[in-house]
């Protein structure tokens, strides 16, 4: 194809030089005069300017900006309710934390809880399992390079896995309460192998754990249900062996005091600690209505909190704020006189899954579970019955009042009466003797969906309105 | 008279007392607490785990604390439902 011109062009360079015919050395001439002939066009075509290919906005995926921009983007959208489109944003900085950091680099960590956390809002259960089991993978991971990354680790994961387990519309939700508590057992033998048995580093994993013993307790008295234990921390249902209510609550009032009492060995060099120590169990004896121990340990409190040289009137001041149990965290020493508790009392309910259960404090910083709105102001006395009496109380609930109710109608009301009979107090000393609490301001939210269901209940109810209120929580949830 | 009976009332004591010890019992090895096979069973695979409990044995009305891996629990259980359905069969 290329001869013709080609030969035209030797035969005109040929005629130019003055030939009439075809010389003998003809091939390296040829070549000669092909290259002179073409050597013009090369140039023109060297001077040309570079042709600019079409532009394109091209992402940069080992930059660390474009990982926190989608980090704070995603935690604006979860924050608004956009779920799906947060876990979008947090998934891509889970994979750009792998490009820029390695697979197994921790800085994908924190976009990844957040992905478990809108996952969880999506009740995507699948997902939230998968990626569960991924977050405990790479946990495991660090636990070889950095011994604190490792527990850090571990606390966000037994958060999420508690906040997976308050979820109303979790089928298993049980499962994942039992898997936080497992989880939070393999942290202390982690503590344990590293850092020895009598670690005070142990002492918040076991209080953990004495608090999930009192949410899987709260479970087993609302609804029966028994063996979570052997059967639900796991996908398959394992069938074969089961336990009675009765023996579940002795198993978990027993394991509670068993690691209140390991706390307290634990912290025994500390006499105010391990004083107070005796207040927990005494808390944990009030819980399982063990009222005569109870008040055996919190006299037994007082008695060594004296011993240990601290002033009776803070003792007695510390015993007259109202306090509701269990308490979120371990109180290892009494607070200081100026600092008292802050009027009035508050009390988020976490879930309708654990009646009488608080939010738990590691849940209190996630923004999309503390927004209750839904609850009243009361004010009541809680009043001592004789030591003779025949009730499982020790502590009675009376006169109370509503200070103020949101929304104010009676539906509310009646909830808020029944809900809060279901808490515990520890009781109030003076002088080491039983006192009435009077004039006790309690500040009580529901749990988020009581504001959904049981809001649109009482408007409904107040419109005469015949709706399901399975189908209303759905309705508002989406 | 009265001290040969007390005498002899302190030795059939000492004998009833002695005789709820066995040899069998006082070497047993310590069983472990409710705490204790929690945390076991947190770090090892569902059929490997083990449950304990108090249980009375036909023998005794002693209760004693008894301790199973789950999945002889399990193989027991179907073992006798199976004798069960071949019986009423």
């Amino acid at each position: 194809m290329f001869a013709a011109p080609i030969d035209s062009r030797y035969s005109r360079a040929y005629r130019v030089l003055g030939f009439t015919a075809v010389p003998a050395y003809q091939p390296i001439l040829r070549k000669l005069l092909l290259v002179a002939s073409l050597l013009p066009w090369s140039v023109s075509l060297l001077a040309e300017p570079p042709v600019e290919l079409e532009s394109e906005a091209w992402v940069n995926n080992f930059a660390q900006q474009r990982s926190e921009q989608l980090i704070s983007e995603g935690s604006r959208l979860l924050q608004q309710g956009a779920y799906q489109a947060a876990v979008q944003q947090f998934s891509e900085a889970v994979q750009i934390a792998k490009i820029n950091n390695g697979l197994q680099s921790r800085s994908q960590m924190l976009a990844l809880a957040l992905q478990i956390e809108a996952e969880i809002a999506l009740d995507n259960w699948e997902a939230v399992d998968s990626q569960l089991a991924y977050f405990e993978w790479l946990n495991a991971r660090i636990y070889g390079q950095n011994f604190d990354h490792y527990l850090d680790g571990a606390a966000t994961q037994s958060r999420l896995l508690l906040a997976a387990s308050a979820d109303a519309r979790n089928p298993v939700s049980a499962r994942y309460l039992i898997a936080a508590k497992n989880l939070n057992w393999r942290t202390i033998s982690s503590i344990e192998a590293t850092l020895g048995s009598d670690s005070e580093r142990l002492t918040p994993w076991l209080y953990n754990i004495v608090l999930v013993h009192f949410y899987q307790s709260a479970l087993t008295r609302s609804r029966g249900l028994t063996s979570y234990n052997y059967k639900t921390d796991r996908a398959e249902i394992v069938a074969g062996w089961s336990l009675s209510r009765n023996e579940s609550l002795r198993i978990s009032h027993s394991i509670g005091k068993e690691l209140l009492l390991r706390i307290q060995s634990i912290l025994a060099d500390d006499a105010e600690a391990a004083a107070l120590l005796n207040l927990h169990l005494g808390d944990w004896e009030m819980l399982f209505a063990r009222n005569s121990a109870a008040l055996d340990y919190y006299i037994e409190a007082i008695d060594k909190l004296r011993s240990a040289g601290v002033d009776p009137n803070r003792i007695d001041a510390f015993f007259s704020q109202p306090t509701i149990l269990p308490t979120g965290a371990l109180i290892t020493s009494l607070p200081e006189p100026g600092s008292v508790a802050s009027t009035p009392l508050r009390f988020e309910a976490w879930s309708s899954n654990y009646l009488a259960a608080a939010v738990p404090s590691p849940l209190r910083q996630t923004p999309s579970i503390s927004d209750a709105e839904t609850g009243a102001r009361v004010r009541f006395n809680l009043t001592p019955l004789s030591s003779n009496n025949s009730s499982r109380l020790i502590l009675a609930l009376n006169n109370m009042q509503f200070v103020d109710v949101n929304p104010n109608n009676e539906r509310i009301r009646e909830l808020i009466r029944e809900e809060v009979g279901m808490l515990q107090f520890r009781p109030r000393f003076v002088n080491g003797t039983l006192a009435s609490l009077d004039n006790v301001e309690l500040e009580y939210l529901f749990s988020p969906e009581w504001n959904l269901t049981g809001l649109r209940e009482s408007n409904n109810a107040s419109r005469g309105e015949d709706n399901s209120s399975a189908a209303d929580w759905e309705n508002t949830r989406r | 008279m009265n001290q040969i009976t007390f005498g002899l009332k302190l030795v059939f004591l000492l004998a009833l007392l002695s005789a709820c010890t066995t040899p069998e019992e006082s070497n047993q090895r310590r069983l472990p607490s409710d705490a204790e096979v929690e945390q076991y069973n947190a770090s090892v695979a569902p059929e490997e785990r083990i449950v304990c409990r108090t249980e009375r044995q036909v023998t005794s009305n002693i209760p004693r604390r008894v301790c199973r891996y789950v999945r002889d629990v399990q193989e027991t259980s179907s073992f006798h439902r199976e004798q069960l359905r071949r019986v009423l069969r």
